[in-house]
């Protein structure tokens, strides 16, 4: 009860307003006057009475602060009143307000941006029960996480101590045949993977663990995802009993799939950017190929996760793994060769946290994102340098209003926290308007790092996280950019209040802070240009690299007759046939089939030796499959023998050609034409060709020894090849019309066109990453210290128009107005250069692993910057120059 | 009026509601009455006293009502609550206890 009515008091005092000050004005004056009473009653007159009384009453606002105060309520409305005061001066500062929220909005939207990738990637938990509780487990190996076998997995689940589940997931998905070019992808998933992440159906029912026994080869049941049952379900309940055709990697088998339940919509994964579309139990992957991954000791085709048990640490639960991953290799040891074992052996297994999913995409961009999260960082310092400058140089006109406010009796605190909301404003509206940038530009990189994958989509809509982010970086930021300003302006040593003295007087103090952030935007435009120069660069070295091959008017496409269903050699004759009819046609410069593209679809590793030597078993090289005139199609250049004829056909001597880095290698000076090489399964060989070495992995490997064996002569004719074309003339086209005649001859699946040279662009998805978002970063910061300087100059010749124009009158010369102006701005530019080469040289050395052929300390890039930057400063400087030049001395002089 | 010398905030709390336990008054009143049961030693400005007079309501130990005196004026009269009554009575323990201290210390030669 009195709870209740201390509350309603409070509460009344808060919005009581009007009406509970004037009570208190009534109960104050009602005391006056009884004081006047008093004393007239001891006999003064009513003058003397009324004087003694308001003398000893004292100082009336005091008292009223005072009891205002105990209404404890002081601080929200002395909040309110000071965003009032600062909405109201940053509208008498129009233009000065506009460029710091401009500032602002440019740097938040940048670093909100970034962080939405940051979130996405790493930060987001999976939408689970308990994602905290959930761990990868992956066999590191020098390249990344590995995956596990099922025979591996088995194991691991049934004798581990330290999880409650363990379930499993393929790692690679595969189709689901529909007849169309982008069927539903999917994979297989252990029968406990749906009960261990908690998830339910929103229709049916999940997996459960009498659908995955291996003894029944898996129940042939699917769970379809949310997305999938409306795109293709229409979101209708009939779905459930539907099938789902999988079809084995050879074409040769079908296997209807019922499904049995959706999942809910929230659900896509465990792998961040991509959405499963359906699930179907890992041990009916036997049915679907049955001399496949599943029984495989060595097969890695699977990823675990598990949900670690109660106060169970990483690090006991990886020690517990790795003691039934020993035994289990004991147990295997027999089955493989004991190089492989003991590779096995050499790759423990690691646990990591998984609760954002797994980490493949997080280490594929990593170190980038974390790399563009700094770069924007410095974006932010440049924009709030932007704001301090700006708020200095407001303060400096507000001086006489600052120095009455002090003089009255305001305090220090009181006022430099009424300037601080006046920062906090500028930083929120500032922090809004960046928040709409970012929601328009962070679909863009999130595009870019799909890679053109139409399966990779990730979603970077702002979420909590995110807007708390951008909400405390806005406040944060402006706090900081407003303390310096308010703190020496509260200073309040006011030598005079009129407002031009102060200002002639007070310039110089003011300025070195001003000169200071102008150089210091300076030197961090110097450092976000360097890296983006030296990306800039790397992709133009990527571009017009020699990598053995040309990338320019090469389409490919898969061709695919296993899918078709022919087998053997009616295979053989069905790529002689499409090769015969790609170059008859106009357009078409050359033609040849593949089973690995420069770069891209790389081909297969084998064991390898020339004949006559003795054979080291661990000795491997990598091996393509071509036809003849796959080397004319890719431009790579022949150095010896020849190419591949018609000659070679089935029957007659196996031939192979191989590239120059093989023959340095196991030749040397020798001459490898018409030597035999036994390469794996494919056999013994005879060399007649040498080509030019090329990149076939990637563009950044060392060279290394490739043998092309003949695609169409040997009997094993895998399912599909790439068919490579180099045309003459407009390459989309022509790869789309080739598509279309070809279909028309055999009813064999035609994959899409694509061009090599976008093909290559793709593995060099991180590079182009940081090079466009380095590059905005850099330009974002060029522009926010560009009119820094433009702001400080010409708030600069404003200030001193009275004394230029005394000189004008004197006789100076334009030229002789002008050098002064032009000389602080290189100045300050030089200064800021000084300060900032070192700098990137220092720091570019992050992007290390990013450069191609070009490094840190390269001068071309250097002098670029520089050079840049003193253009930059030269455009910024010309209208305050110009104007400074052009005062007339007649106005300037009234200009008091 | 001058401040009344060395007396704690708390110590005013104390006089008030010791004045408004016999009736309720308004602010004028009790100033005049603690001056008058003090022998014109303690005199509590309005400085002091309306800034005690809200807190003590705020913290629900009296009460506020606007009532009509003689003359046809209007004042606000305060009365103890409950609390306030028991709060008076501990604040008044805990004085005796401290002036006794002090006097120990300050009476010995």
């Amino acid at each position: 009860m009195r709870a209740l009515k201390t509350v309603r008091l409070r509460l009344r005092s808060l919005f009581g307003g009007h009406r509970v000050e004037r009570e208190l004005d009534d109960e104050l004056r009602d005391h006056l006057e009884r004081e006047i009473e008093r004393h007239l009653a001891a006999g003064l007159s009513r003058a003397q009475a009324r004087t003694t009384a308001l003398s000893a009453f004292g100082n009336v606002a005091l008292v009223r602060e005072q009891v205002r105060d105990t209404w404890r309520v002081r601080w929200i409305e002395d909040l309110a009143r000071d965003l009032v005061f600062a909405a109201r001066s940053m509208r008498r500062a129009p233009l000065h307000s506009l460029v710091a929220v401009a500032s602002l909005a440019a740097a938040i939207g940048a670093n909100t941006a970034t962080f939405s990738v940051v979130n996405t990637l790493m930060l987001r938990d999976l939408p689970v029960a308990s994602p905290e509780q959930l761990v990868e487990l992956a066999p590191e190996t020098p390249v990344g996480l590995g995956n596990f076998s099922y025979p591996m997995y088995e194991r691991v689940r049934d004798q581990n101590t330290t999880f409650t589940h363990l379930i499993a997931v393929s790692s690679p998905v595969f189709p689901a045949e529909d007849g169309t070019d982008q069927p539903p992808v999917g994979r297989y998933a252990s029968g406990n993977f749906f009960d261990a992440l908690g998830l339910t159906p929103v229709l049916g029912r999940l997996l459960i663990p009498s659908d995955d026994r291996p003894s029944t080869n898996g129940s042939t049941v699917a769970v379809i995802s949310w997305g999938l049952w409306q795109r293709k379900f229409g979101g209708d309940s009939a779905a459930i009993g539907k099938a789902l055709e999988i079809r084995g990697p050879f074409g040769t088998v079908s296997v209807p799939f019922t499904i049995v339940g959706v999942l809910p919509r929230a659900f896509q994964g465990l792998t961040v950017g991509r959405s499963d579309d359906f699930y179907v139990p890992l041990t009916s992957e036997h049915r679907v190929n049955p001399k496949g991954l599943l029984g495989s000791p060595g097969a890695g085709w699977i990823k675990v996760v598990g949900r670690l048990k109660e106060k169970v640490s990483r690090g006991a639960a990886e020690s517990d793994v790795n003691l039934a991953y020993q035994r289990f290799i004991d147990e295997f040891a027999g089955l493989a060769r004991p190089e492989e074992v003991q590779r096995l052996r050499a790759r423990p297994i690691v646990v990591s946290s998984a609760r954002a999913g797994l980490s493949g995409p997080r280490r594929e961009f990593e170190r980038p994102v974390l790399l563009l999260m700094g770069a924007v960082a410095l974006v932010l310092v440049v924009g709030c340098a932007n704001v301090v400058n700006l708020l200095l140089a407001r303060g400096l006109t507000r001086r006489a209003e600052i120095g009455v406010r002090l003089a009255i009796g305001s305090s220090r605190g009181r006022f430099v926290r009424q300037l601080l909301a006046e920062s906090a404003v500028l930083g929120l509206l500032g922090g809004a308007v960046g928040l709409a940038f970012a929601v328009c530009g962070t679909p863009g990189i999130a595009t870019l790092m799909a890679n053109e994958d139409p399966a990779i989509a990730y979603d970077v809509a702002p979420d909590r996280t995110v807007l708390a982010f951008t909400f405390l970086l806005s406040l944060g930021s402006a706090l900081a950019a407003g303390l310096i300003p308010a703190l020496r302006l509260s200073r309040g040593n006011v030598p005079s209040l009129r407002e031009d003295v102060a200002a002639r007087g007070g310039g110089r103090a003011l300025t070195l802070w001003t000169r200071g952030l102008i150089a210091s935007q300076v030197a961090l435009s110097v450092l976000l240009l360097a890296g983006a120069f030296l990306l800039v660069t790397t992709l133009r070295n990527f571009r017009t690299g020699d990598f053995g091959f040309e990338r320019e008017g090469v389409v490919e496409m898969w061709l695919s007759p296993g899918r078709g269903g022919y087998t053997g050699e009616r295979r053989a004759t069905y790529f002689r046939e499409v090769l015969q009819l790609v170059r008859s046609m106009s357009g078409v410069r050359s033609a040849a089939v593949s089973l690995g593209m420069p770069v891209w679809s790389t081909g297969v590793t084998s064991s390898f030796g020339v004949e006559g030597r003795p054979k080291d078993p661990d000795e491997e090289v990598f091996v393509n499959e071509v036809s003849e005139g796959y080397f004319a199609t890719t431009g790579t250049r022949l150095l010896r023998g020849r190419d591949f004829g018609p000659d070679d056909r089935p029957g007659s001597t196996p031939v192979a050609i191989v590239n120059d880095a093989l023959v340095q290698h196991y030749f040397g000076a020798e001459n490898p034409i018409g030597r035999r090489v036994d390469v794996g399964i494919r056999g013994v060989l005879e060399i007649v060709g040498v080509v030019e070495t090329t990149k076939h992995e990637s563009l950044r490997e060392a060279d290394s020894p490739i043998v092309y064996g003949h695609a169409l002569q040997g009997g094993n004719l895998g399912s599909s090849l790439h068919l490579a074309v180099k045309t003459a003339g407009n390459a989309a086209a022509i790869g789309r019309s080739l598509q279309q005649e070809i279909q028309r001859i055999a009813p064999v699946p035609v994959g899409s066109p694509s061009m090599l040279g976008a093909q290559i662009d793709r593995t060099l998805v991180k590079e182009r990453l940081v090079a466009r978002v380095l590059g905005a970063s850099a330009l974002l910061a060029v522009l926010l210290a560009a009119a820094g300087l433009y702001g400080v100059l010409a708030y600069s010749v404003t200030r001193r128009t009275n004394e230029i124009g005394v000189r004008i009158a004197l006789g100076a010369t334009r030229a002789a107005i002008l050098r002064p102006v032009l000389a602080e701005a290189t100045k300050l530019v030089a200064l800021g250069v000084v300060i900032g080469v070192p700098a990137a040289l220092a720091l570019t050395r992050a992007l290390a692993t990013l450069l191609y052929d070009v490094t840190p300390t390269d001068a071309s890039v250097l002098g670029a910057v520089i050079a840049s930057l003193f253009l930059v400063a030269l455009a910024a400087a010309v209208v305050p120059a110009w104007r400074a030049s052009h005062v007339d001395p007649l106005v300037a002089l009234r200009y008091e | 009026m001058s401040k009344p010398t060395d007396l704690v905030q708390g110590t005013l709390d104390l006089l008030i509601l010791k004045v408004i336990a016999l009736e309720p008054m308004h602010g004028w009143a009790i100033s005049q009455r603690i001056s008058q049961m003090s022998n014109d030693v303690l005199q509590v400005g309005q400085g002091s006293l309306y800034p005690a007079l809200h807190k003590l309501e705020q913290q629900g130990w009296i009460d506020a009502e606007w009532r009509d005196t003689e003359n046809n004026r209007r004042a606000k009269y305060y009365a103890l609550t409950r609390e306030g009554r028991r709060a008076m009575k501990q604040e008044a323990a805990q004085w005796e206890r401290l002036s006794t201290a002090i006097s120990l210390i300050v009476s010995r030669a």
